[in-house]
């Protein structure tokens, strides 16, 4: 079952003659419990395209249709129920409130919504021990380490049960080990808890951990290749010699 | 929750709300303390010229609330955009716009009130400093106490509810405005800048400054002292004003870029020490924050233009009481009363000095005759009035003057200055006085005159052999007291001394000569009223106008300070010692601090000089306009300076926590 379907999406900047068309014209879909990467140079238009699905810009034309609901014909006031309710993120640059402890960030959205405080903290308690940051729920968000932050906004995306969570470029401000434990981390929320994931990354170590890579360049679709029953280390050859042919991106694993 | 959620991150940026309360407690506090004067019966009480002053100052208030308008509004945008990834995560996390906003409006209201109940006792406490500088200013022989009334706290209530309608409409459309995209990365934007091209900017550059030159000579041409009985002079200082403003921003927004235009193309400046360092930081700052500066220098403009006119409209009244009233009680009669003057006088006060003179007649009067009213006066009243030096020297020791001194074939004229210039007067170098004593003139001096020297425009001093046979006409009893004088003593003189003071004349008609009397302490309490008005209104706008300016750059510079934190970090991990560091933060803050203030003292200079075109007739030279405007100069640094130096300490302790 499809849980996005892009058809013909455009976004464009700029007025007049000075147009940037960061997203031209992409349509594709993606099945519930799919692990989905798109990849592209910088300014190929993916940032844009992930801002566009979750609904924190606004597509020039096209249609997003998330869970069966066409987002674009959404009143700004239900957008924000919709999020909460079908939505979560992962940033590269966490998007944590340090003014809160890792626990109260991650119940947060529960916090907001008015959730029953036992419900609240069984919740918490059981997505910090999949993801194994039980011990610092306590912290503060500037006492931890990168890794754990994002692992941390990791279970804030989870906590909801949302249709599908929307990264942007998870692993950018983390060192190699750290991005290794938190793929992983998000292989395993695929695959265990099911959960439907759509990852931006200009990372081919990053794009190798899931099933099915979007190639973007000038904000077109380029290339589309699926893992299947490939090793992780092939589906990884496989990315960058695309990359090359894209021209980007060094070898390295 | 969200709520508690908003406390928590209250106060975590508590330094940022600080700034914030600090501003609105400051504003609101003057809006009431100005209230309260301005409402104050014992405040009326003290003339009947003060009804004006209420009418003025509800005027002043409105220009005020617009000023305090604009700085409420800037910093509940500055909290809104350190806030803004705050809201932005609500936003995603799926909290209704609506709601998050209805949050921060209400959470700016609550701060305002908290603020609003601060500024009560705060204001109370100004309103009594100012009503020692009213006390002080007019020289008021006892304290006023400013009691609080009801009408100034409605009003208080009426200006509050009307700013923060005003603010939150605005802070309500900034956050209808931006999406969740906006505000996760506003913290990261640079302010847009005004306009693209650096040619336009050069261009703006010289317009901008030819609109100042032409506003600066409008005002000059137009402002002489016939221009008191002109109205159309509204009109033109509307439009100097006009004119000004827009030279103000269009500078402002422009200079940075011209300034670097002018250094890039020559290489001896641009390499030459740090020069090149520091034009890139001004003209980035300009670039980005043109109208902010305009503004900033706007308020500057205003502020020292105030105090300088407060402090010429003193320096107008100091000198008139002087010119006026040098001593504190001055009576003119035949010689034989003068003594039961005095003695009225040591009923109520203790007499620290005083002095008898005689005033001689010269009946040859060639002084009198190059004056128009020569033709007019009778022929007892026809003669040039004649002091003796030693009387003369007397007198200015007994204000603290230097004295003077003639040879025996010389004579000197004192002279009201409005006459100093007056060719006939000047072209009589040598008297014969009616007693056949031939005298030249020594010099003609318009210092220390005073009219009730022999109560005329001119006396001539002469040596004391020289006036020997000459008839007196009248002796002058000059007193100083211990206490201050007031309106009393010259009551009582009236009445106790009735038969010296009134005379019948030919008509049979009782006339009153009381104006041969002259009490210091009612002099002041009648001119005061004018001064108190003007002087108050001006020291007043100042300070809201200084207040302003420096918490807005106080505000924009700690906001940087949270953005240089890393680029210090970086100079620190490279090696760059604190002190550097911080001589550096010295630098970048001078030119935030300095920036601003260049213009608005060369406009205000080339104001204050025209507009002492009108005051030089009410003051003690045509210069001592200069030391004022230094002194204001000086006073208004000194306040800036401060809020330098606090700025400073504020921002090198941002850049050093971690």
């Amino acid at each position: 079952m499809e849980v996005l379907k892009l058809q013909n999406l455009k976004k464009y900047y700029g007025i007049n003659t000075n147009i940037t068309k960061a997203v031209d014209g992409i349509s594709f879909n993606i099945d519930e419990g799919e692990f989905v990467a798109i990849m592209g140079a910088s300014g190929s238009g993916k940032t844009t395209l992930l801002n566009c699905i979750s609904t924190i810009d606004v597509p020039t034309s096209g249609f997003i249709t998330i869970g069966g609901i066409e987002i674009t014909k959404i009143k700004e006031d239900e957008l924000a129920d919709f999020r909460k309710d079908n939505l979560g993120f992962i940033f590269q640059d966490f998007n944590l409130l340090d003014t809160m402890t890792i626990e109260e960030n991650i119940a947060l959205s529960l916090i907001v919504n008015k959730e029953n405080i036992n419900i609240i903290d069984k919740k918490v308690e059981s997505i910090a021990t999949k993801l194994g940051i039980s011990d610092i729920l306590k912290k503060f968000p500037y006492e931890v380490s990168g890794g754990q932050k994002q692992r941390c906004a990791c279970a804030r995306a989870l906590i909801n049960n949302p249709k599908m969570i929307l990264a942007d470029e998870p692993t950018g401000a983390l060192d190699s080990k750290s991005s290794r434990m938190l793929l992983e981390t998000m292989k395993e929320m695929n695959e265990e808890l099911k959960a439907t994931i759509l990852m931006v990354t200009h990372d081919s170590f990053s794009a190798s951990f899931c099933e099915k890579v979007l190639f973007l360049k000038d904000g077109k679709i380029f290339n589309e290749i699926v893992k299947g029953e490939k090793t992780r280390k092939e589906f990884f050859n496989e990315i960058m010699d695309m990359l090359t042919l894209l021209g980007g991106d060094e070898r390295q694993c | 929750m969200l709520g508690k959620l908003a406390v928590r991150n209250v106060k975590r940026s508590s330094r940022d709300y600080v700034i914030y309360l600090i501003t609105i407690i400051i504003s609101f506090s003057l809006i009431f303390a100005l209230n309260l004067i301005s409402t104050s019966e014992e405040v009326m009480k003290l003339s009947q010229g003060l009804e004006t002053f209420q009418y003025v100052m509800y005027g002043i208030n409105a220009i005020v609330l617009g000023v305090i308008c604009f700085l409420i509004n800037y910093t509940t945008k500055f909290i809104f955009e350190k806030r803004s990834k705050e809201f932005g995560i609500y936003a995603l996390l799926g909290i209704k716009k609506r709601k998050i906003n209805k949050m921060f409006l209400l959470e700016s209201l609550l701060l305002g009130l908290v603020a609003l109940l601060v500024s009560m006792p705060i204001g109370f406490a100004i309103s009594q400093f100012l009503s020692i500088f009213i006390v002080k200013l007019l020289e008021l022989p006892q304290a006023i106490f400013i009691e609080p009334n009801l009408k100034s706290f409605v009003l208080l209530f009426i200006y509050f509810a009307l700013i923060y309608l005003l603010v939150l409409c605005r802070a309500n459309r900034r956050m209808k405005k931006s999406s969740i995209h906006d505000l996760l990365n506003l913290e990261k934007q640079n302010e847009k800048k005004i306009t693209k091209s650096k040619k336009h900017r050069n261009i703006i550059f010289l317009l901008s400054i030819t609109l100042g030159i032409i506003a600066l000579f409008l005002w000059n041409l137009k402002l002489k002292p016939e221009v008191l009985q002109d109205s159309s002079i509204m009109n033109t200082v509307l439009i100097c004003f006009v004119l000004l403003i827009i030279s103000i921003y269009g500078v402002m927004i422009s200079v940075g870029d011209f300034i670097l235009s002018v250094v890039l193309k020559n290489k001896k400046i641009k390499y030459s020490k740090d020069n090149l360092f520091i034009v890139r930081t001004f003209s980035a700052k300009a670039k980005t924050l043109g109208f902010v500066f305009g503004t900033l220098s706007m308020l500057i403009t205003l502020s020292i233009l105030f105090l300088n006119i407060s402090s010429l409209n003193k320096g107008a009244y100091d000198y008139k009481i002087e010119l006026d009233s040098p001593y504190d009680v001055s009576v003119s009669d035949k010689k034989e009363n003068l003594n039961d003057y005095l003695k009225v006088i040591k009923e109520d006060y203790t007499i620290k000095n005083d002095f008898i003179y005689d005033v001689y007649q010269d009946r040859n009067a060639k002084y009198l005759k190059v004056f128009p009213v020569y033709e007019y006066k009778s022929d007892e009243k026809k003669y040039d009035a004649v002091i003796k030096l030693s009387d003369y020297n007397k007198l200015l020791e007994l204000r603290g003057k230097d004295k003077i001194t003639l040879k025996n074939n010389e004579y000197s004229v004192v002279v009201y200055f409005k006459h100093k210039n007056d060719e006939n007067f000047n072209k009589i170098n040598k008297i014969t006085l009616s007693n056949g004593v031939e005298l030249e003139r020594k010099e003609i001096m318009t210092k220390n005159f005073f009219p009730r020297l022999s109560n005329t425009d001119y006396t001539i001093i002469a040596p004391d052999e020289a006036v020997r046979n000459l008839e007196t006409n009248e002796s002058n009893l000059v007193v100083n007291t211990v206490e201050k004088t007031n309106t009393a003593l010259r009551e009582k003189m009236k009445t106790e001394l009735k038969d010296y003071l009134t005379y019948i004349d030919e008509d049979g008609s009782i006339v009153n000569t009381s104006y041969n009397i002259m009490v210091k302490g009612e002099l002041i309490e009648e001119t005061n009223t004018m001064t108190m008005i003007i002087s108050t209104i001006c020291i007043y706008m100042a300070f809201i106008f200084i207040t302003s300016a420096g918490t807005i750059i106080s505000i924009q510079s700690l906001s940087d300070s949270n953005k240089y934190k890393y680029r210090y970090k970086v100079l620190s991990n490279l090696g760059v010692r604190d002190e550097d560091i911080f001589k550096i933060v010295r630098h970048q803050l001078l030119i935030l601090f300095g920036m601003p203030i260049i213009y608005p003292i060369i406009l205000n200079f080339c104001l204050i000089t025209s507009i002492n075109n009108i005051y030089k007739i009410m003051l003690d030279s045509n210069t001592v306009y200069l030391s004022y405007f230094i002194g204001t100069l000086v006073e208004f640094l000194v306040i800036y300076a401060i809020y330098y130096i606090a700025t400073y300490f504020s921002f090198k302790r941002n850049i050093k926590e971690v």
